[in-house]
């Protein structure tokens, strides 16, 4: 390569280079970038009520029998959800009669699955009714104190988001 | 005959440090300190957050860009990088959460704060262990001088 080749070069290299550092610094000084933080966090889901969970509101149990379980869910949440299943829950089931609620005669049959019951978020549903859902038992716990007794039964709800 | 000789080769080199330099000084890359610390503290900031978020909905929030400089800036992007998550049921991958990204042109006034509205969503089906949890968020925007 001859001395005038590599000059040539040389200047070119430096222009395309001049402009580059020309094009850097215009562009530092034409662009403003930011950055900052923040979070977004999920809501803690409230557990779903009942207004009145309770059989026999028709009178139709009796020891050996099924009778209609009746119930009004509340959702406390913002957003709606959907009832799947209605379960027993924690706690004893009561008559407002000592020794019927001693005689404990009242029962949910099984567990009622694959339901699909909307509650509108902050809403209640209409009361809902399920057949042949509660059970009273025969023999010596049917006490005759339950004769004509609507029952409070606990149920635990479990729902998804809709 | 030398002397000419190491002028251009001195020249290329001198030019290709000057726009290294400015390049780094451009992307604000391998420079700590000194005045690349004091214009650090002279970008935007960006802030904002959202909660009550639940599996399956969308939300539009508002995050705030504020202009410490002298100059109005014109804002054209603004991303947010999503964090794993974290929260009293367990830990939340961050892909449960989606933060689209923001396109458009905001102008904010030199020494001022404007918002940007942001839309994020839960996934629907976001396990349990999302319930309550909180994701922290990486904010980048773009922004032209005006």
């Amino acid at each position: 390569m001859s001395f005038r080749a590599f000059s040539k070069r040389a200047t070119i290299v430096s222009l395309f280079l001049g402009v580059l550092l020309a094009g850097s610094v215009a562009f530092a000084w034409w662009t403003a970038s930011g950055t900052g933080t923040g979070y977004a966090q999920a809501a803690t889901p409230a557990a779903l009520s009942t207004l009145d969970v309770s059989a026999s509101t028709t009178g139709d149990l009796y020891p050996g029998g099924t009778g209609t379980l009746t119930l009004q869910i509340h959702n406390p949440n913002s957003y709606a959800v959907t009832v799947t299943d209605i379960a027993a829950g924690a706690g004893a089931v009561t008559s407002g009669n000592a020794a019927c609620d001693a005689a404990n005669t009242v029962s949910l049959v099984a567990p009622l699955s694959g339901l699909s019951v909307n509650v509108a978020a902050g809403g209640n549903t209409a009361v809902l009714t399920y057949a042949n859902a509660v059970q009273m038992s025969y023999g010596a716990s049917a006490d005759n104190s339950c004769q004509g007794k609507k029952f409070s039964i606990p149920v635990s709800l479990t729902g998804l988001n809709s | 005959m030398h002397r000419p000789f190491r002028a251009s080769v001195i020249a290329p080199i001198l030019a290709g440090v000057l726009a290294a330099s400015a390049i780094a000084f451009a992307g604000n890359i391998g420079v700590h300190g000194g005045v690349m610390a004091e214009k650090a503290t002279r970008h935007l900031r960006i802030r904002g957050h959202v909660d009550h978020l639940f599996p399956g909905h969308g939300r539009t929030y508002r995050v705030f860009v504020r202009n410490p400089l002298d100059v109005a800036v014109e804002v054209h992007k603004v991303r947010a990088v999503v964090r794993r998550g974290g929260g009293p049921a367990g830990r939340c991958a961050a892909s449960n959460l989606r933060v689209r990204t923001w396109r458009g042109v905001r102008r904010v006034p030199a020494r001022s704060v404007r918002p940007i509205r942001l839309k994020v969503r839960l996934r629907r089906r976001a396990p349990t262990s999302c319930w309550g949890a909180r994701w922290p968020i990486h904010y980048v925007a773009r922004s032209v001088h005006r």
